[in-house]
């Protein structure tokens, strides 16, 4: 850390001896007195170096920050010169008071010009005294700043030789802004482009430039013309992460152009004996996210030849299917995260978790949505993936009790848990009770078939958790009817479930869910399915 | 005097007090110290270099503590050790600032930031840390309002 040693102030020790008595709130906060002894205040950072100080305030937010430069005049110093990180309201009205502003905070790295769509932002003009004034920025955040041309982006990057990350959000320039950008700064490493409205049809490519090598991660979302960026995505050789995010144009053909770079450099290895592992040639991509595209499994097989991928999204892209799927699992064989949204399309679903239960084994992290999976793949993936640590179930009307019965018995190392919006009822929250070992946390929400008093059950099986769950009772909407049915049963059937304080309208739940789940229902059932599940997963093994 | 496996450190006001090698060295500047001098000149040294006051004393024996406590128990002892009044929290830092022991600097700067946290306006920051206002009117109304640009 390097903090050098204090100039002990032999004064100020003196009077901390003589006024000790002084330093305890009480006198101090005392009006009058306070009159009297004004000189002779004991300032408990006057000992303190600067860099202490300014080590103080790093751990306060800007409010607190702005309270501090208010204390006197060497706490306004000292926070000014160790400011690094400002958030601005970009105004147009901000331009007189910039150079106060950069006068005062000079070592600003990372800016961030906010503008609400209320007001009028910020101009070229500003933006140009800014990169003047701020010679060593390494990060611009911009928001909102519909005022700044490409123009403006332009002079602004030919004066921001170190800058490595731009997030830009909502501005109004284009293409020639995001070149310049990309020609000027040759160590940028991080760019993030949403909702640019300047990029229009027949505007001009935007190429990785000097950032050709530099650049590691790129974030693409909500642009109209999506294809402007494929040279850039496809140009980037160092890429790690890429997130495309509801982007309109045909994104297959930009996935293949990626994908087959790693061919390209096969092709180049050929002629050079001296080359190493193979792994230093395959594409160095690690993260890719895909939301709410045009992409098919062509994209998919595509992504199967990076082959070094740890986590993939695909998230409502309707297009993908199973085949897709297996394809990146066979290939993919490092896969740590992966999350699905089949956006309840059904063209996902167990041939696709299977061969990732076969293939992936480092999986950590699986998180599926509107994905109709059944115990069969749940199974495979509990059995294969023996570190899954997190998994989410959301919205698949085939998660039932008996995938979370699944779970519960095989996923030995699972920690974390979601089920939202599933048909499971208490059974499964029973099963839970007693596996999954090493859980840490559970999250159950909307799942109507599951009453508030299995959450007060579970609570006391596993005490060491934390348990997140609705209070169904209120929720659900059929307290009316099931009271009118008139079912009486007491919830023994559920096993160890506490029916102390019960009201009958949750056991009525119950016996209705019970009738409606048919043979599920009874617990002696569930533990003979499970021993048939563990005769048919052994078979399954032995084909794996 | 320096015996094996621990130091002898003594302290501005005479006191002599042994703690374990490992934990010596987590000072910076005590580790710096016994790389610099050899075993014989370094008690006369120390007593030379290490113009402790009470506090220093206090520190060693907190990052002895420190030591001994395992990770799980860790935070919450932290967070006992570390609440204090101002006048300890004063003293502790000196000592951690001046010894250069990282861990020890770390938990003050944090509680310290708590303190000002707390602090619902800059008056009462002022009365909590004991510090006279040397601004005149006009100053403070020029960095109220640049301080009105920060987008919180």
């Amino acid at each position: 850390m390097g903090q050098s040693p204090p100039v002990v102030l032999g004064r100020v020790n003196s009077l901390c001896d003589s006024f000790t008595f002084l330093s305890s709130s009480a006198f101090i906060s005392g009006e009058g007195f306070r009159d009297q002894i004004a000189v002779e205040i004991v300032d408990y950072t006057a000992e303190l170096p600067d860099e202490c100080l300014a080590f103080v305030f790093q751990f306060l937010g800007p409010g607190d920050r702005n309270r501090c430069s208010l204390v006197c005049k060497r706490w306004f110093r000292v926070d000014g010169w160790s400011r690094h990180r400002l958030s601005l309201n970009a105004q147009s009205e901000i331009v007189s008071s910039l150079p106060s502003l950069f006068t005062r905070f000079d070592s600003v790295t990372k800016l961030a010009l906010r503008c609400s769509r209320k007001s009028i932002s910020l101009t070229d003009d500003s933006l140009l005294t800014i990169s003047i004034r701020c010679r060593n920025l390494t990060r611009l955040k911009l928001r909102g700043c519909r005022e700044i041309t490409d123009e403006g982006m332009s002079t602004f990057a030919k004066n921001s030789k170190k800058l490595r990350k731009l997030s830009c959000g909502s501005c109004m320039f284009g293409a020639k802004a995001l070149n310049a950008v990309l020609d000027h700064c040759a160590n940028l490493e991080e760019l993030s482009v949403k909702r640019l409205r300047g990029i229009h049809d027949g505007a001009e490519p935007i190429g990785p430039g000097a950032a050709a090598s530099s650049l590691k991660m790129i974030c693409l979302k909500e642009l109209v013309n999506g294809q402007s960026f494929a040279p850039l995505v496809v140009g980037s050789k160092n890429l790690k992460t890429l997130k495309i995010i509801h982007c309109l144009g045909d994104w297959d053909s930009v996935l293949q152009l990626i994908g087959n770079r790693n061919q390209n450099y096969k092709e180049n290895l050929n002629c050079d004996i001296n080359y190493g592992s193979s792994d230093s040639n395959s594409n160095p991509l690690m993260e890719i996210h895909l939301e709410r595209l045009q992409v098919s499994d062509i994209g998919l097989s595509a992504i199967s030849k990076c082959t070094k991928i740890e986590n993939l999204h695909i998230v409502k892209t309707p297009e993908c299917s199973n085949y897709g799927l297996v394809c990146v699992a066979e290939n993919c064989k490092l896969l740590r995260k992966l999350h699905i949204d089949g956006w309840r399309t059904n063209r996902i679903g167990d041939e696709g978790l299977i061969a990732v239960a076969k293939h992936c084994s480092n999986l950590q992290e699986l998180v599926l949505i509107g994905v109709n999976a059944t115990h069969v793949s749940l199974s495979a993936i509990a059995c294969n993936c023996s570190k899954l640590e997190r998994l989410a179930l959301c919205g698949s009307g085939t998660i039932g009790d008996t995938e979370i019965a699944c779970i519960a018995a095989k996923c030995m190392a699972l920690k974390k848990l979601c089920i939202k919006g599933c048909p499971i009822s208490d059974i499964a929250i029973e099963a839970l009770g007693s596996g999954c070992p090493n859980l840490v946390k559970i999250k159950v929400r909307k799942c109507r078939g599951v009453s508030s008093d299995a959450g007060e059950w579970l609570r006391e099986q596993r005490g060491s958790m934390l348990i997140n769950m609705d209070a169904c009772d209120t929720d659900c909407g059929f307290e009316a009817s099931v009271s009118d049915i008139g079912v009486h049963e007491t919830g023994v059937e559920v096993g160890q479930v506490t029916a102390v304080g019960a009201s009958t309208s949750s056991n009525g739940r119950l016996a209705l869910l019970r009738s409606k789940l048919g043979h599920f229902a009874g617990r002696n059932l569930v533990a003979c399915t499970l021993r048939r599940w563990s005769n048919c997963d052994d078979n399954l093994n032995i084909n794996l | 005097m320096l015996l094996s496996k621990n130091s002898a450190l003594e302290s501005k006001d005479n006191e002599i007090f042994e703690v374990e090698e490992s934990i010596a060295i987590q000072s910076e500047l005590i580790k710096t110290m016994t790389t610099m001098v050899n075993s014989k000149a370094y008690v006369n040294e120390r007593n030379q270099m290490v113009p402790e006051a009470r506090c220093r004393k206090q520190a060693n024996y907190h990052v002895e503590q420190n030591n001994k406590i395992v990770d799980e128990e860790l935070s919450d002892w932290e967070s006992k050790f570390f609440e204090v009044d101002m006048d300890d929290l004063h003293e502790l830092f000196m000592a951690a600032n001046y010894l250069e022991i990282e861990s020890l600097l770390n938990g003050v700067t944090k509680r310290v930031g708590d303190f000002i946290k707390a602090c619902k306006n800059v008056e009462v920051i002022r009365q909590t840390f004991g510090i006279n206002n040397d601004f005149a009117a006009q100053q403070e109304e020029e960095i109220r309002k640049l301080n009105s640009w920060n987008h919180i």
